[in-house]
């Protein structure tokens, strides 16, 4: 349970290395919570595979939050479908990025894939553990949810 | 100055040019390219002074972009804006020939020291 706790607290980092530079898109604090990822929310993912991890991070809310998170973090007065996928991935391979540095030192081999968006739920390997990071934010709720393999 | 900024993401290449305008570069003339291949194809079009690119794009990456520029013979002033950022890719980005590579998230100031270390000045 350490990686994922590791993991946990690079992406409590990630966000606020966010908030304290130029993308201020939350304004809430982060916290671990003790339940299950919302799966069935839209969100967009990012895979890191390395010699000993395997795992899923993803950005995930309800849509209309995220719609709010894009137009922050573009500025622009209106976002179509593609500037919000766009602009959610772009912010969750940022915070998966901050976390990956900071893991690479106990796994040299992660690498990440490109981040993908999903409107669906997310097909979860049986054996995973799983955290989860919430956001409250004057826009709504907003997750992190880290996935890692068993015995990747 | 012309400034080519790649990346695949739009949101993220708007964000680069911004900064780039608040880190003084506000005179500068801006082209995009949504990856390493389209990035290759506007280096040769329109001779840019520096190239910002992202390193994760389909199609052609930025080290795949840089290797090429690179073995055309191409030596103008390339750098990486990427969420990536580990010791052995700064190493990779040094010996391919990058100038820098800044770690999202990254702020005007970020762009305007790095810049300044290489050289680049508006």
């Amino acid at each position: 349970m350490s990686d994922l706790l590791d993991w946990s607290m690079s992406v409590v980092e990630g966000v606020q290395a966010l908030e304290e530079g130029i993308f201020k898109v939350f304004d809430g604090v982060p916290r671990m919570i003790e339940r299950k990822a919302p799966l069935d929310l839209p969100g967009a993912w990012v895979s890191f595979i390395g010699g000993r991890l395997a795992v899923q991070f993803g950005l995930i809310a309800e849509y209309g939050t995220l719609e709010q998170l894009a137009l922050r973090f573009t500025g622009f007065d209106s976002a179509s479908e593609i500037d919000v996928t766009d602009a959610i991935t772009e912010i969750a391979n940022i915070v998966g990025g901050v976390a990956k540095r900071t893991m690479i030192s106990q796994d040299p081999l992660l690498t990440s894939g490109l981040p993908i968006f999903l409107f669906g739920r997310l097909v979860v390997p049986s054996r995973v553990d799983q955290a989860l990071i919430e956001v409250q934010s004057s826009v709504g709720s907003v997750y992190f949810a880290t996935l890692i393999q068993k015995d990747a | 100055m012309r400034i080519l900024v790649a990346d695949d993401s739009r949101a993220m290449r708007m964000i680069v040019v911004r900064q780039l305008r608040q880190a003084g570069f506000d005179e500068a003339e801006f082209i995009e390219a949504a990856d390493g291949a389209e990035g290759l194809v506007k280096a040769r079009e329109h001779s840019p002074d520096l190239i910002v690119s992202d390193w994760n794009m389909p199609e052609m990456n930025g080290l795949e972009f840089l290797r090429e520029l690179r073995a055309a013979g191409d030596e103008t002033v390339f750098g990486f804006v990427t969420s990536e950022g580990t010791p052995d890719m700064i190493q990779l980005a040094r010996s391919t020939g990058a100038s820098f590579l800044i770690s999202k998230p990254f702020t005007p100031e970020t762009f305007r020291d790095t810049l300044a270390a290489v050289g680049v000045n508006q």
